[in-house]
C-alpha cells in the first residue's frame, strides 16, 4: 500500500522517483489531461460546494495511480504540502523536488525540474503559453500559510456541510477548509504560491497535487475524529452534490464516479505517514493473526450470529479448495457491514460491502482461489446491536476455464474491484511457453504449476505490450494455473489471455 | 456602450450596464456572490474582488488567456 508522506521528509530516491513520474507524465500528454480536467470542469461543481472534497479526493487519486503506473511502483504515494512547515525555506522547494519561488519580477520559475525551458504550461484549450510562475506571499488576502492553531480549529467544525451549500455555508467543515469562512486554509495556498496557481489551470504547478494531497489528508483526519458525522448533502442537494450523484467531469473508470464511491479512504488504499496527535487511528484493526474465527463452511448452510454489545465486530473464517466464485453474505434484519480478507492473510482486506444484499445485508460475490478467508461481521450503526445470520455459497461452478496453447486468446474481464480470474491449460513437452494478456487493462499474471494451484512460480505486471503483463518460461510437463487480476486492487476491465509456444 | 471601459496591461476592459464582463471582446463569467458580497469568475476559483474591475485586472494579470 502506498503511503503518502510530508514532502519535506521524502528522501533523495524518493524526491528523484516522484520528479521522474510527473516529468514521464508531462512528456506523455497525460499530465496535461489532468490541468485540462480540472479546468475545464464546471467550477460551481467542484469548487465552492459539498463535492469539493470529494472531487478533489478522486482527481489526485487517479493522478498518483498513473505516477505509480509510470514508475512501476505500487507503493509510490502522493507527498503532501504540510502549510505550517512549508514555507519559501522549507526542503520542499529545493530543487531536487519543485523548485523555488519564481523571479521577483516576472514570476518565472528558473530552478528546479518545473524550471523555464524544461516545463511548459496549458491553458484550457491544452494550448502550451509559457513557462511556470510563483510569486510566493504576493496576494495580500494570502500573504502567510496556514498555521497548525488554525488547522485545529478548523479540524473542530462540524456538520460536514449545510444549506446552501455553497460558500455562505455556515458552520460548515467543507466550508472553512476550502477557505471561504474561518481561517482559509485551501484558497489560502493556492494564492501563496501565487502565479501559475491562481487560476482553473493551477494544476499546471506540480505543487498543486501536494497542496491537495493536504487538504485531503485533513478531510481524512476529520472523518476520524468525527466518525458519526457524514458527507452532507445525502440528498435534496443541488446534482452533482449529492451522496449517491455522479461528479462533474469524473471518469467512471476504475471506480464509479460518485461522491459515495470515495468517502472511505481506506478503501481506497490511501495511507498517510502520520495523522496529527488529537486524531484517533483509523477504525477498528484487522483481526489478530492469532484469532482464526469461527469457523463456517463454505457449503451455502445459514450459521447464526449476534451483535450483542455496540460496536462489536464478528470473525469468521472459511476455506477455499479449488477456485470458484463464492457469495459471502448475512441474512435477516440487521444492517451489516462485511469486510473479506485473505487468502491466508487475516489482514489483508480484499472487499467490503454494506448494503449489496437483501435488505440491508451485506454481499460479497466474487472469484476466490485456493486458501484460508476471513470475514468481519459489524453492524453500519456502530451504536446498534441485533442478530443475523451469515453463509458461505459457492457459485459458478468449480470449472476452471481451459486456455488451449497457441489457440485463439480467450477473452474475459475482471469485473468487480478485488476479482481475479484463473485460467489452466496443460503441457505435454518440456519447453519455453509465452502467456500474456491483450488490451488496455493493467493486467497482473500469476503462474502456479505444475499441477498446483497455490505453488507461485512467476508474476509480472508489464512485460506485455503497454499495460499488458507477459511470462515467459521453461515449463515441465504438467498442469498449470494462471491467476489474472488488475494492477489496482480498484481497478476492472476486460482482456484476452493466450498461451502460446515461444 | 460599456458603462465602464479602460486598458489594463494592453488588454481592453469593457463593462456593460446590466454587469457583463469583457476583456479583449471576449466575455468573462463573472457572478456576484451574495453570501461573500464579492466578485467571482470561474477563472479565478480561488479568490473574489470588491469589484468586476478588481476581478478583470485580476484575471489579465494571473490567468494563461491574458497574462503576460
Amino acid at each position: 500500500m502506498a503511503t503518502r508522506k510530508d514532502a519535506n521528509t521524502l528522501t533523495s530516491s524518493e524526491r528523484a522517483e516522484f520528479v521522474n513520474a510527473v516529468l514521464t507524465l508531462k512528456e506523455t500528454g497525460i499530465y496535461d489531461q489532468f490541468v485540462l480536467r480540472h479546468a475545464n470542469a464546471v467550477m460551481d461543481a467542484i469548487h465552492r460546494a459539498p463535492a469539493f472534497l470529494p472531487w478533489h479526493r478522486r482527481f489526485i487519486w487517479d493522478f498518483e495511480r498513473e505516477l505509480q503506473r509510470v514508475s512501476n511502483n505500487p507503493d509510490l504515494g502522493l507527498p503532501y504540502w504540510n502549510w505550517p512547515q512549508g514555507g519559501e525555506n522549507a526542503s520542499m522547494w529545493d530543487d531536487d523536488l519543485l523548485g523555488g519561488n519564481g523571479d521577483q519580477f516576472t514570476r518565472i520559475v528558473n530552478s528546479g525540474p518545473f524550471r523555464s525551458g524544461e516545463w511548459t504550461i496549458v491553458n484550457r484549450s491544452g494550448v502550451a503559453t509559457g513557462p511556470l510562475r510563483r510569486a510566493f506571499g504576493q496576494e495580500s488576502w494570502a500573504a502567510s500559510l496556514p498555521t497548525q492553531q488554525e488547522i485545529e480549529a478548523v479540524l473542530a467544525v462540524t456538520p460536514y456541510d449545510v444549506l446552501p451549500w455553497n460558500t455562505g455555508s455556515d458552520p460548515s467543515f467543507r466550508n472553512q477548509l476550502e477557505g471561504f469562512r474561518g481561517p482559509n486554509l485551501h484558497n489560502r495556498g493556492h494564492g501563496w504560491v501565487g502565479g501559475s496557481m491562481l487560476p482553473m489551470t493551477s494544476p499546471n504547478d506540480p505543487v498543486f497535487f501536494l497542496h491537495h494531497c493536504m487538504v485531503d489528508k485533513l478531510w481524512h483526519e476529520w472523518q476520524l475524529r468525527h466518525p458519526n458525522q457524514g458527507y452532507l448533502p445525502m440528498n435534496g442537494g443541488p446534482f452533482g452534490q449529492n451522496l449517491n450523484d455522479p461528479m462533474d467531469s469524473t471518469p467512471g473508470t476504475p471506480l464509479s464516479n460518485r461522491v459515495i464511491d470515495v468517502i472511505d479512504s481506506a478503501a481506497l488504499e490511501i495511507e498517510y505517514d502520520q495523522l496529527l496527535p488529537s486524531t484517533p487511528q483509523p477504525d477498528v484493526p484487522a483481526p489478530d493473526p492469532q484469532q482464526s474465527g469461527i469457523e463456517i463452511p463454505p457449503d451455502g448452510s445459514l450459521q447464526g450470529g449476534a451483535i450483542g454489545t455496540p460496536g462489536e465486530v464478528d470473525l469468521y473464517r472459511f476455506t477455499v479448495s479449488s477456485f470458484s466464485q463464492y457469495t459471502i453474505e448475512t441474512t435477516g434484519d440487521s444492517d451489516t457491514f462485511l469486510t473479506l480478507y485473505g487468502p491466508n492473510d487475516s489482514s489483508r482486506e480484499i472487499a467490503l460491502n454494506d448494503d449489496g444484499g437483501e435488505n440491508f445485508n451485506g454481499r460479497i460475490a466474487m472469484n476466490l482461489g485456493t486458501g484460508t478467508y476471513f470475514v468481519r461481521v459489524r453492524l453500519f450503526n456502530s451504536s446498534a446491536t441485533g442478530d443475523y445470520s451469515i453463509r458461505v455459497t459457492p457459485s459458478g461452478g468449480t470449472e476452471i476455464p481451459e486456455i488451449s496453447i497457441n489457440g485463439q486468446p480467450v477473452s474475459a474481464a475482471i469485473s468487480a474491484q478485488n476479482e481475479s480470474d484463473i485460467f489452466r491449460f496443460h503441457v505435454t513437452s518440456e519447453r519455453s511457453y509465452t502467456i500474456e494478456t491483450q488490451g488496455t487493462t493493467d493486467t497482473f499474471l500469476h503462474l502456479f504449476g505444475p499441477d498446483s494451484q497455490t505453488t507461485e512460480i512467476a508474476r509480472d505486471d508489464d512485460s506485455g505490450f503497454g499495460r499488458n503483463s507477459r511470462i515467459q518460461r521453461t515449463l515441465a510437463a504438467g498442469e498449470y494455473f494462471v491467476r489474472v487480476r488488475h494492477f489496482s486492487r480498484l481497478g476492472t476491465g476486460a482482456y484476452d489471455i493466450r498461451v502460446s509456444t515461444s | 456602450m460599456p458603462a465602464h471601459s479602460e486598458i489594463y496591461k494592453d488588454c481592453t476592459i469593457e463593462i456593460t450596464e446590466d454587469d457583463q464582463l469583457f476583456i479583449n471582446g471576449k466575455m468573462i463569467d463573472c457572478t456576484y456572490d451574495t453570501a461573500m458580497k464579492m466578485w467571482y469568475s470561474s477563472y479565478l476559483p480561488y479568490s473574489q474582488y470588491q469589484s468586476q474591475r478588481d476581478l478583470a485586472k485580476a484575471v489579465i494579470a494571473d490567468t494563461e488567456e491574458f497574462g503576460s
